[in-house]
């Protein structure tokens, strides 16, 4: 049984095309991020998500309790993934699922072009999976602004969001409901040092990541990785 | 050294071997780069500047140096990577396989990294290569590691 979700004018089966990516270690499975289907065989997430994990997992999902995601069933049926794109200045990648794998994404790839401040967007993610929690999750949310940030000196499109991340949430899509397009995806929180100098963790959590800042990268850079 | 020489130096435009995408991302880059750094930079990149980075990367200078090496001991030694550079070839020749990929995927596993993300960083040391001749990139490689103490 799937269940449609809801969202300003559109009703997606989220749980068939957004995933969790897992990568194998010491016999088990270790959750990395969030993944969501281009189409085909093809999977695209945030690269820092897969960058070091040589044996990346796609979790299929569980199937659904009476409409239900069941937080009991933890046992994971898993595809392997090929990284076969990767672009590290817009924090990128494309994977590819086995042959017998593929789907219909009811979306396309936009860009962050398209939207204002202020304008309503959702993304679909799975946090707190360090705390081994596997559950997909929208966050209805606004756009809070639109900046040009630069990695190595290459000016780059971001969306920054009015929603608070949690780890493993990087790699969703966010989605403007009013176009049915992807037009960006999750990176990360704001860090005032960019989490390049000194921090400080409590009981896991970056105090300084604590904000309702969250970045996007635009989508038109992945267009351009599976052209 | 002289089977792979052909192969390294007589290459087409190495650059122009990416996808488009990153050819485009490596000419960015090395508008205010040499195309050491341009490695430099692919390697470092991975978040944006404003951005945490999940994961602990490493160093992306001692991870170019231990790539060179790795580099190094493939293309100039002898002794080294001696079944690996044999498989290369043979495949090479039998129309198989492409040169930077083959190099990435040889090396990949001894730095820990992604056979893609390191494709690019070998096609980079390939034109560098193209540019100085594969003798005279050996000797240069050798001078650096005997400075940096880690030639054996």
């Amino acid at each position: 049984m799937s269940v449609l979700w809801h969202t300003a004018r559109m009703l997606f089966d989220f749980s068939a095309i957004c995933y969790l990516l897992g990568k194998v270690e010491g016999g088990g499975l270790t959750p990395l991020g969030t993944a969501f289907a281009l189409g085909g065989r093809k999977i695209a997430t945030a690269l820092h998500v897969v960058r070091d994990a040589p044996n990346v997992q796609l979790l299929m999902p569980a199937p659904l309790v009476g409409g239900y995601q069941d937080t009991t069933d933890n046992a994971a049926n898993v595809r392997p993934l090929e990284l076969i794109e990767v672009d590290p200045i817009h924090d990128l990648a494309v994977l590819e699922a086995p042959q017998d794998f593929s789907t219909t994404v009811p979306y396309r790839l936009g860009s962050t072009d398209e939207m204002n401040p202020g304008m309503p967007v959702s993304t679909h993610g799975y946090p707190h999976v360090d705390a081994g929690r596997y559950v997909l999750t929208q966050y209805p949310t606004t756009v809070g602004a639109k900046v040009l940030v630069a990695t190595q000196g290459v000016k780059i499109k971001h969306l920054v969001l009015s929603t608070l991340l949690q780890r493993g949430q990087s790699g969703s899509l966010v989605l403007n409901p009013a176009t049915k397009n992807v037009v960006a995806i999750i990176i990360g929180p704001h860090h005032p040092t960019g989490g390049t100098g000194a921090r400080i963790v409590v009981s896991g959590v970056d105090p300084a990541a604590l904000n309702q800042t969250a970045h996007a990268v635009s989508a038109e850079y992945l267009t351009a990785m599976i052209r | 050294m002289s089977e792979l020489a052909p192969l390294v130096e007589g290459g087409p435009n190495w650059i122009s071997t990416l996808p488009f995408y990153q050819q485009e991302l490596v000419n960015e880059l090395a508008k205010s780069r040499v195309l050491e750094d341009v490695a430099v930079a692919w390697l470092e990149a991975g978040t944006a500047s404003c951005t945490v980075g999940f994961g602990a990367a490493q160093s992306a200078r001692l991870f170019y140096d231990t790539f060179l090496n790795l580099m190094h001991d493939l293309l100039c030694s002898d002794d080294k990577f001696v079944e690996e550079r044999g498989k290369f070839i043979a495949e090479y020749k039998a129309g198989q396989t492409t040169v930077a990929a083959s190099i990435a995927s040889i090396i990949a596993p001894y730095v820990g990294t992604a056979t893609p993300m390191l494709t690019v960083v070998v096609v980079i040391t390939l034109a560098v290569i193209s540019k100085a001749g594969l003798q005279s990139w050996c000797t240069a490689q050798a001078e650096r590691r005997r400075k940096n103490g880690n030639l054996s």
